[in-house]
């Protein structure tokens, strides 16, 4: 038999299938492990992104505001409802926390639900308020893979 | 024709070879163990640098999470001293105000702010503005990362 014509042995065959297996294996396993961090990484960045939009849209409105009250709702969390110079609530904040875990969004008095703020999901949302400052401390998130973002901050009642 | 050698096609041997030999083209003959060393080697190196890219953009994500907390701390500290009064010990200029930095329940770094004056330039007097700089600092491994904002407040 020709050398060309000799196939290859049982032996041969199994030690490329045991490489290939190995190679195959370390392979599927980086891409997982890629596919997983870049999944965390990216929500993580999602979570942080919304944690600030939440934060900023209190400021906002806050700023806006002559009397800040905070008062619990019907599950004990605590509301944050602004009132304009004519003592008129024109925007509150609230936690659903029964319902979509969300930072809700009311304007107008009556208050009218305008949704959620952000949709990353909250753990967390304690505020509080004196006469002059709102102070959120903390707002908690968790992305989707579960890691926490947290976030505290101040706002001033600009126009008392 | 060499002795006890079967040559049954001489066009195809030349002159005459053995029967079982096999001539190889350039594009027959395979890889080198050095060759396939050193693609393994290079492989290696492109996967290794690809592992450690999704490293660092996860350590970058870490870090700007904190800085997006020092960031919402900064701005909260001019907002507080947004409405204090001008006289309080927190607009004293010849001191460093120095508070802890606290996220999520851990003390990771100082919150500072110094207060100077700030002459605007058409008004012709000086000392017109307070200007409040407030620097927030934290330390993740060996890196020190800041944040800083500055906010200018009216004299009294």
């Amino acid at each position: 038999m020709r050398p060309s014509q000799a196939g290859i042995t049982l032996t041969e065959v199994t030690i490329v299938m045991v490489l290939a297996a190995i190679v195959t294996v370390g392979l599927v396993t980086f891409y997982v492990n890629s596919q997983a961090t870049w999944m965390d990484a990216s929500t993580q960045a999602l979570a942080q992104r919304d944690a600030t939009l939440v934060i900023e849209q209190i400021a906002t409105e806050t700023r806006g505001a002559y009397v800040a009250k905070v008062s619990p709702d019907a599950k004990g969390n605590p509301m944050l409802v602004l009132y304009d110079v004519g003592n008129e609530e024109f925007a509150r904040f609230w936690w659903n926390e029964n319902g979509d875990s969300l930072i809700h969004r009311g304007e107008g008095n009556p208050s009218k639900d305008l949704g959620a703020i952000a949709v990353t999901a909250v753990d967390q949302f304690q505020v509080d308020s004196n006469d002059t400052l709102v102070f959120v401390r903390p707002l908690r998130m968790h992305s989707t893979t579960g890691e926490p973002v947290e976030v505290s901050s101040s706002m001033a009642l600009y126009n008392r | 024709m060499k002795e006890g050698v079967d040559c049954p096609d001489p066009g195809n041997r030349s002159p005459c070879e053995p029967l079982g030999s096999v001539r190889l083209s350039t594009n027959e003959r395979g890889i080198s163990l050095v060759e396939a060393v050193l693609a393994s080697v290079i492989a290696a190196i492109a996967v290794l640098g690809l592992a450690h890219s999704f490293g660092l953009g996860r350590a970058n994500i870490n870090r700007f999470e904190l800085a997006r907390a020092a960031f919402a701390t900064a701005q909260g500290r001019l907002e507080i001293l947004q409405s204090d009064p001008k006289a309080n010990f927190e607009f004293s200029m010849d001191s460093l105000h120095v508070r802890p930095f606290v996220h999520a329940g851990q003390t990771v770094g100082t919150e500072s702010w110094v207060v100077s004056w700030f002459d605007d330039p058409l008004t012709g007097t000086a000392n017109d503005l307070r200007k409040v700089t407030v620097r927030v600092g934290w330390q993740i491994g060996a890196t020190t990362d800041t944040v800083t904002l500055s906010r200018l407040f009216y004299r009294n």
